[in-house]
């Protein structure tokens, strides 16, 4: 197309020599001429436009580029018109060869000089001729009047050069046409000019074969006229004369006979001269120019086969493709996509163009970067160095220098142990600075700390922390439970150990280490009974009321006895109750022992107290081996344990009062066993030994479970009254909830105390659990155990009781619920008793 | 002086206050009436300044203290308070009624004992007998004793085996005392000019106190007797037990049942107690409904037939003593530990373990009307008595060592009577009667009787 376009630009090149030669009046109509053209060649565009558009698709930006170009090659076309004869000159011998072969075709001798002026004016010719066609062709209605006038202006201008050249340019116009097609040369590859043809415009009226012959002869041989002056008769009738054929010496010249084919050279096997064809001449012509050697046409015109004309017979008969008539799924797959990001946004149609300034984002150097990026989701940027400080610098100032020592101390160090791995240092001008020794090093180092040490995206936990904690009902709401300490129970010397509260929420029995079992009225913590029972100040280790009613039985320990008592208290319906419970055994404590047992040695001793004793209401000593630290009564209070921790297998012992009978449930030592408590109401026995508590079922006689409560050492022990729940307290702090059926671990552990736990203990009727430590303080929880076997049960923090003070790092020692009330009695080792109530 | 004069008077004496409020003043006492005209008073005044506002407008002599209530309910802040307290505004007029205050009562005496004093009564004797011993103590020693106003023992009643835990006059000659042996006797009070009776009283020396040993025993309480109300017009005891009875005993010993056979005539080991057999005769009936123990027990003071207990199982019951049946039971949050009627008011106030004073009326159709709770005590409030002289006030002990008295009206405690004795930080009080002519006798762990009066009040009845 562009190639093409390079036709258009003979025109004007051309145009300077016509006006040149025309007269006055003819110039007048050239300017007409090219005042008339300038639309034409607007129309020219405009219809090439069309044509551009129908077939490639070109746009408007390409056509203004082309007539750019257009005149980028009038000025080219300009140079080359100067050089064109410079060229000739340098071309030399082969040159005037070839000319001299086409002169040889010509039939008159003819000046070399005239063969400008005559292609000139045959090119003119062809210049008008194709102008005429073009217009005739292209746009009648516009040119019309150009046309005409054109018309007329070939008639004069024929008419004028009829004479003299006519014969000659219509000869010429076929041997030169090599030459006027060829536009300049340049320097081959072979370093030789090589001739650029013009452009061919491809359009039939580029071709003059067409032309109609000057004939003024009609169809005689022109040879018939050679010996005439004239050479043909013009349209008037009139002898057209034959130019002059040059001077003498030309002719003479021209007489000189080269013979045909000479070229100059030697053939070099023959030694004759060597002579060329006229086909060899216009190969080597050909290779000269660096063209195609064989017989080709490079400018062929194009065959047409596949057109949009249908033709009859047309070279393929395939039918039509289905792409042809068929809408193209690929196409409306891309007008879906298209569409659909339309509707997104991501094309915004008719968007005004954005200009390239406005494109060129503009930056504010001093602005942290990193805050202005939108990172990517998974971009991570690297930790910032901390910038430079005064010790860093090339040149520190003095006091950041380091001394002699510091920098010993500095070498002395382990590279991982430096408080930096840098030493200051004073340069005299950064010029002197040398190279980082450590850079390849460093460079390294970080490479495999990315590299081994990803830096991982957290997410931050967005949640109130309140939401996490369990919603636990108010305190106030789970009332009454203990709060103030409303009584003191105030006597005994020493520690008071134990605490027990009978069964009528009446009698406080507590035991100390004054060796005193004391009995308190509870509501005016006023002491109706003591009893002196530690021999040599033993200390009263437990104290239990019977769980028996109207028996009034008290059951208390101290150093290897188990004192069995029957406080003065009751009226006398109850006190002969328990006198005839505990007196029913004496006859059988007198029989023989059973025969498995007849070797050993009794594990324990049932014996009358002494005189001393027994006016005190003691009314049964058992003796046991070891000290005696525990005292848990069965429900039905005919048989209680004794638990002594060193009594190795004999640690756990049942003792039943109807018989006066002492049984060891184990065989072996099962540790150092600290507490050890019937269950509520199955026969089953919970011992806790230091790391754990074992159950036993009693009817089975077999280890049911055992529960880790993951202390090292526990305290205490608690069942809870309906016997699926067990409170341990442990001498680390800890105070741990195992729900039986959940698991062998805690479900809760209670982490509220400061020092050791001595107790824990349920309320037996509501649900209420503490525990006493010997931080002096007890804490109080709520714990509801549901039916429902799909709830865990509900553990709240009630209050914390803080009333015993802490002697000797001990604080509170036990503690007993009211069996009705939500009080609580404990005793500490500061010898007080405290009633706490709600 | 005139109304306006006086009104003259306040305004012109108390002018630098902010804001004044228009009131008019009621009594229902005809003696203290002033006119009822409305008065501008400053709204800073309290109780002390409107009484001065009344004494100044009955011109009296010598001041007299009074008491205002406002819509029945005492004023114990200053008007300023009270109004924006009870969001009302100072453009108002505020009716007040006036009242003869009670006065602060002060310390008189204190009777020392050798052990803690349970309780307390007093039997009202003019004061011209200066022979009469009206004060009746019993003590953890087990021996109940009279006082005279003087501050010595005039007689000692021992044979209680456990310490006495309550003690009531039957009548002038006759006491009864309750014990945590189980066992209600009744003694009779030796009279100095008749020695001659044949078997009650032996004198045993006429410098010391008398010593009676001998008395009439009821028996049938199972556990201590915390508590007992006599009735002279029926001559009826009521007894509250530990053993969750209450016990209905008639004082008459001739009269009254026989005592079951005692278990304590059965074989016993004999060295571990003193064997004595008393004669006792036993309950007309015994009320088994409390299911804990109980604590106190009333007769109703207008109706000798009914009678009250509380119990620490919560409950007040009022119980038909005739047929001895179970009437109406009241259940509270706490458990009960002391009760006394307010007999014009149709109120029983209990006091309970849980710090506080609650009232209850006691009528059956009153099952809906809100129970009021006095708050002030920092431990048991365990004993209670009423005002002899106003029909809304009564007295509390309590186990904080303090006596506190009361008026519904009010919801704060009018005033605090603190132990005398500094033996003890904490000298738990166990009994407290208000008697109107010796005033508030109280005694508790600090082993004496302290008698409180407010004295003021014998300068009007001597105007009067």
């Amino acid at each position: 197309m562009a190639k093409r376009k390079l036709a258009g630009p003979k025109k004007p090149a051309a145009k300077p020599q016509t006006s040149a030669q025309s007269t006055g009046n003819q110039q007048g109509s050239k300017l007409a001429n090219v005042k008339g053209r300038a639309p034409r060649l607007l129309i020219n565009d405009e219809d090439e436009d069309n044509e551009d558009e129908d077939e490639d698709g070109y746009i408007d930006d390409e056509a203004e580029e082309a007539e750019e170009d257009e005149l980028e090659d009038e000025s080219d076309l300009e140079e080359y018109d100067g050089e064109d004869g410079i060229s000739e000159q340098f071309e030399g011998l082969l040159d005037g060869a070839i000319s001299d072969s086409e002169s040889e075709d010509n039939a008159g001798d003819e000046a070399s000089e005239g063969d400008g002026e005559e292609n000139n004016a045959g090119e003119e010719g062809i210049f008008f001729g194709e102008d005429v066609e073009n217009e005739e062709h292209e746009d009648v209605a516009e040119v019309i009047t150009n046309s005409v006038s054109d018309d007329d202006e070939e008639a004069e201008y024929l008419s004028k050069y009829s004479a003299a050249s006519e014969a000659e340019s219509l000869s010429s116009i076929s041997s030169d046409q090599d030459d006027s097609m060829v536009a300049y040369y340049t320097t081959g590859a072979d370093g030789k000019p090589r001739p650029i043809y013009h452009e061919i415009d491809p359009h039939y009226s580029s071709d003059d074969s067409d032309l109609e012959d000057m004939n003024t002869i009609g169809n005689v041989p022109l040879s018939a006229y050679d010996e005439y002056p004239h050479i043909g008769y013009d349209i008037n009738g009139k002898r057209i004369m034959r130019p002059a054929t040059g001077s003498a010496l030309d002719s003479l010249l021209d007489s000189i006979e080269v013979p045909e084919g000479w070229t100059g050279l030697i053939d070099k096997e023959s030694g004759a001269d060597l002579k060329l064809t006229k086909d060899e001449l216009e190969l080597v012509k050909k290779i000269q120019l660096g063209e195609n050697a064989g017989d080709v046409n490079p400018y062929e015109s194009t065959i047409e086969w596949f057109s949009s004309k249908t033709e009859i017979m047309p070279l393929s008969a395939a039918p039509e493709p289905k792409r042809r008539f068929v809408p193209s799924r690929h196409e409306a797959k891309r007008i879906i996509k298209i569409v659909k990001a339309i509707r997104e946004g991501r094309i915004v149609p008719n968007k005004p163009k954005v200009r390239p300034e406005d494109e060129q984002p503009v930056y504010d150097l001093w602005a942290d970067d990193l805050q202005e990026q939108q990172p990517h989701v998974m971009h991570i940027p690297a930790p910032k160095v901390a910038k430079p400080t005064n010790d860093e610098s090339y040149n520190p100032p003095e006091e950041y220098l380091p001394s002699e020592e510091e920098i010993t101390a500095w070498n002395e160090t382990d590279a991982m142990d430096r408080e930096r791995d840098y030493l200051p240092r004073k340069f005299s001008s950064l010029r002197t600075v040398p190279r980082y020794e450590n850079f390849v090093r460093e460079r390294f180092e970080r490479s495999l700390d990315l590299y081994l040490a990803p830096r991982v995206r957290k997410n931050k936990l967005n949640i109130d922390p309140d939401s996490l904690l369990p919603k636990l009902p108010s305190p106030q709401d789970l009332r009454p439970f203990p709060i103030k300490c409303s009584v003191t129970y105030r006597g005994h010397k020493g520690r008071v150990r134990a605490v027990s509260i009978d069964s009528s929420g009446l009698w406080l029995a507590t035991g100390g280490d004054d060796g005193t079992v004391r009995i308190w009225e509870v509501l005016t913590g006023r002491e109706i009974w003591k009893a002196t029972v530690g021999d040599d100040d033993e200390a009263v280790q437990s104290v239990e009321w019977s769980p028996v009613k109207d028996s009034g039985i008290l059951a208390a320990s101290a150093g290897e006895k188990i004192f069995l008592c029957l406080p003065p208290i009751f009226d006398d319906e109850t006190e002969v109750t328990g006198q005839e419970l505990l007196a029913a055994g004496w006859g059988y404590a007198a029989q023989p022992a059973p025969v498995e047992h007849i070797n050993k040695e009794r594990q324990c001793n049932w014996i009358k107290p002494s005189t001393k004793l027994a006016s005190q209401g003691v009314d049964v000593v058992i003796v046991c081996r070891k000290t005696v630290k525990q005292i848990a009564w069965h429900r039905r209070g005919d048989y209680f344990t004794g638990v002594s921790p060193d009594g190795a297998n004999m640690a756990v012992l049942v003792h039943q009062i109807s018989k006066h009978n002492t049984q060891s449930p184990f065989r072996k030592s099962k540790g150092i066993i600290q507490r050890a408590q019937f269950h509520p109401f199955k026969p089953m026995l919970y011992v806790a030994t230091q790391r754990y508590v074992r159950i036993y079922d009693l009817s089975t006689q077999s280890l049911t479970k055992a529960l880790q409560p993951g202390a090292r050492w526990l305290s205490s022990f608690d069942i809870h009254p309906q016997g699926d729940n067990v409170i341990t307290g442990s001498y680390d702090k800890r105070v741990t909830w195992h729900d039986l059926d959940l698991s062998t671990k805690p479900y809760r552990t209670l982490r509220y105390h400061t020092r050791a736990v001595r107790d824990v203990r349920f309320h037996t009727r509501l649900p209420l659990f503490c525990s006493g430590s010997d931080d002096g303080y007890i804490n109080v929880f709520h714990g509801t155990v549901y039916d429902d076997l799909l709830r865990n049960p509900l553990l709240v923090p009630l209050k914390v009781l803080k009333g015993h003070t802490v002697v000797q790092s001990l604080g509170v020692l036990k503690v007993a619920w009211h069996p009705k009330e939500a009080w609580l009695f404990s005793v500490g080792a500061d010898g007080t008793a405290k009633l706490w109530t709600s | 002086m005139s109304v306006e004069g006086a009104r003259d008077g306040v305004s012109s004496g108390l002018s630098d206050t902010t804001g004044q409020i228009m009131i008019t003043l009621t009594t229902l006492d005809k003696a203290f009436a002033v006119p009822e005209v409305p008065l501008y008073v400053p709204l800073s005044l309290k109780r002390y300044g409107l009484s001065e506002v009344v004494n100044h407008l009955l011109a009296t002599e010598r001041p007299i203290p009074f008491d205002f209530l406002i819509n029945s309910e005492l004023l114990r802040t200053s008007l300023q308070e009270y109004i924006t307290q009870k969001g009302l505004s100072s453009e108002q007029t505020l009716a007040l009624e006036y009242t003869r205050s009670i006065l602060p009562p002060t310390f008189l005496a204190s009777y020392s004992h050798p052990d803690w004093v349970s309780s307390v009564d007093v039997i009202e004797v003019p004061s011209s007998n200066a022979k009469a011993a009206p004060i009746l103590s019993g003590c953890y020693d087990g021996i109940v004793r009279t006082w005279n106003l003087s501050g010595s023992v005039v007689s000692e009643f021992g044979g209680h085996t456990g310490p006495v835990k309550s003690v009531r006059w039957l009548d002038e000659n006759k006491v009864v005392s309750a014990s945590m042996d189980r066992s209600i006797r009744i003694w009779k009070v030796p009279v100095a000019d008749d020695q001659g009776d044949e078997d009650m009283a032996h004198v045993l020396g006429s410098n010391g106190p008398q010593t009676v040993v001998s008395a009439r025993t009821f028996t049938g309480h199972k556990s201590t007797v915390e508590d007992i109300a006599v009735n002279a017009a029926t001559s009826r005891m009521l007894s509250a037990g530990a053993d969750s009875a209450v016990g209905l005993w008639t004082t008459n010993y001739k009269e009254a049942p026989p005592a079951t056979v005692s278990v304590s005539t059965r074989e016993m080991s004999g060295k571990r107690r003193r064997k004595t057999v008393v004669p006792s005769r036993g309950p007309i009936s015994m009320m088994g409904s409390h299911t804990g123990p109980v604590t106190g027990v009333i007769f109703d003071p207008k109706d000798g037939t009914v009678g009250y207990s509380v119990s620490l199982d919560h409950t007040i019951k009022t119980w038909d003593l005739v047929t001895g049946e179970l009437v109406d039971t009241r259940t509270t949050a706490f458990p009960l530990l002391s009760i006394t009627a307010l007999p014009e008011l149709s109120l029983l106030c209990s006091g309970s373990s849980a710090r506080h004073v609650t009232l209850h009326d006691p009528r059956a159709a009153a099952d809906a009307t809100t129970t009021t709770t006095l708050v002030g005590h920092t431990s048991f409030v365990v004993s209670l008595s009423k005002s002899p002289e106003s029909d809304y006030m009564f007295s509390s002990a309590s186990h904080d060592g303090t006596v506190r008295v009361w008026d519904v009206r009010a919801q704060k405690s009018m005033y605090v009577i603190s132990r005398e004795s500094k033996t003890a930080d904490k000298a738990k009080v166990f009994g407290v009667h208000w008697s109107k002519t010796v005033g508030i006798v109280s005694g508790g762990e600090d082993k004496r009787v302290q008698i409180n009066r407010g004295t003021g009040l014998e300068v009007v009845n001597q105007q009067d």
